[in-house]
């Protein structure tokens, strides 16, 4: 491979249309091994990497190492890109892959975040009081947001995050996806339900086990 | 009954709808049960997920990110196909990938020796008398070795 150089904005389309043009002409030299090519594309699609990265894993040490990974990850796997979506969508993919790699890694610490969830906090979670959270447990509640996602399948998991944090439109979904927009609706619909569903689960288990411990500290008589 | 309302609710939930249509998803909302749920569904699904969206701004990658991410590749390559081969498995596969590779190599350490009475540590007489020149210096070669052996033995 070449030593980097600067990117060429001129390089880089402003319109959706030409971006796909762009993107496609890109991946392909990419796929025959140009190494310029592959520097664009990590020079494009970095920001993205890190920020999606970062509302999950919500750690600043762990997100260069996840971005890192990622894209090695598309060097030696973007002969397999078969264009079916956008390339964007593939990247985030991987990218949403690796963050719960990294997650799973450090399960033993969530899930004793989990557990810890006292029933006010569940309130908060459910109703979204930020205010009142404190940063640090703010970030411990993101990662339980992020856990009770690991439950949905994977593309209804990517729908979500991109849709409800990244803040994509239907249209862009539709773009990105390659699916008609009543498509991206339908399948919001599923993966919205299909999280409500988990997290009652999971709020539910929470608030059993917490009114459990507090009964047995009550003193009795 | 006006038609369900199911396929506006993302507008409505981003304040995309005009007002006259907002009015009658609301109207609509009230009476239908069903797109009630939706609703509620969809809100709550919004609130859980708004904890993702960091109150920060998230890190920025450095000027020297794709010299990092260029040295990665460098490092993979450096181990060739097994390098490549392992950059492109997750470790939720690689891993049981590896148990099955060592319960196999388990599973052939369990096979039974199929070797003959006059065999020596497990080669049959065809092997280890093939090197010698002779048949009876073959056949003396072995009473060797398997007196050196009951010696031995004795000696224990």
């Amino acid at each position: 491979m070449e030593a980097a150089l600067p990117v060429s904005e001129a390089l880089v389309p402003a319109g959706p249309a030409l971006e796909l043009d762009w993107e496609t002409s890109v991946v392909r030299s990419c796929q025959k091994g140009d190494p310029e090519a592959f520097r664009l594309l990590v020079e494009r699609y970095k920001g993205r990497v890190f920020s999606i990265a970062y509302s999950l894993v919500r750690s600043r040490a762990d997100v260069e190492d996840i971005a890192q990974q990622v894209f090695t990850k598309v060097y030696f796997g973007i002969k397999k890109f078969d264009y079916r979506s956008a390339f964007l969508t593939w990247i985030y993919k991987i990218t949403v892959n690796e963050c719960y790699d990294h997650l799973r890694k450090q399960r033993s610490s969530r899930l004793l975040c989990l557990s810890e969830m006292t029933e006010e906090e569940a309130r908060w979670f459910a109703n979204q009081e930020t205010g009142e959270v404190l940063p640090d447990r703010r970030a411990e509640l993101a990662q339980m947001a992020s856990l009770m996602l690991e439950k949905l399948p994977p593309e209804e998991r990517l729908l979500l995050l991109l849709r409800e944090v990244e803040g994509y439109s239907i249209q862009d979904l539709s773009r990105l996806f390659a699916w008609k927009e009543n498509t991206v609706k339908v399948k919001l619909f599923r993966a919205r339900q299909r999280l409500v569903k988990v997290a009652r689960r999971n709020l539910l288990r929470n608030g059993k086990r917490h009114d459990h411990a507090t009964s047995r500290q009550r003193p009795t008589g | 009954m006006q038609r369900h309302v199911r396929d506006q609710l993302d507008e409505y939930l981003i304040g995309e709808l005009g007002p006259e249509a907002e009015h009658q998803f609301e109207e609509h909302v009230r009476c239908c049960r069903s797109c009630e749920t939706a609703l509620s569904e969809a809100q709550s699904a919004r609130s859980y997920l708004a904890w993702l969206a960091p109150a920060e701004a998230p890190p920025v990658p450095g000027p020297g990110f794709y010299l990092q991410v260029h040295e990665a590749i460098e490092r993979k390559l450096a181990w060739g196909w097994f390098g490549r081969l392992a950059a492109s498995l997750r470790p939720r596969f690689a891993y049981p990938l590896a148990l099955l590779g060592l319960l196999f190599m388990a599973w052939t350490l369990t096979f039974e020796t199929d070797a003959a009475d006059d065999s020596i540590f497990g080669f049959p007489p065809s092997e280890y008398s093939a090197s010698l020149p002779d048949e009876a210096d073959g056949v003396a070669s072995r009473d060797l070795v398997l007196l050196t052996l009951v010696d031995m033995t004795e000696e224990d």
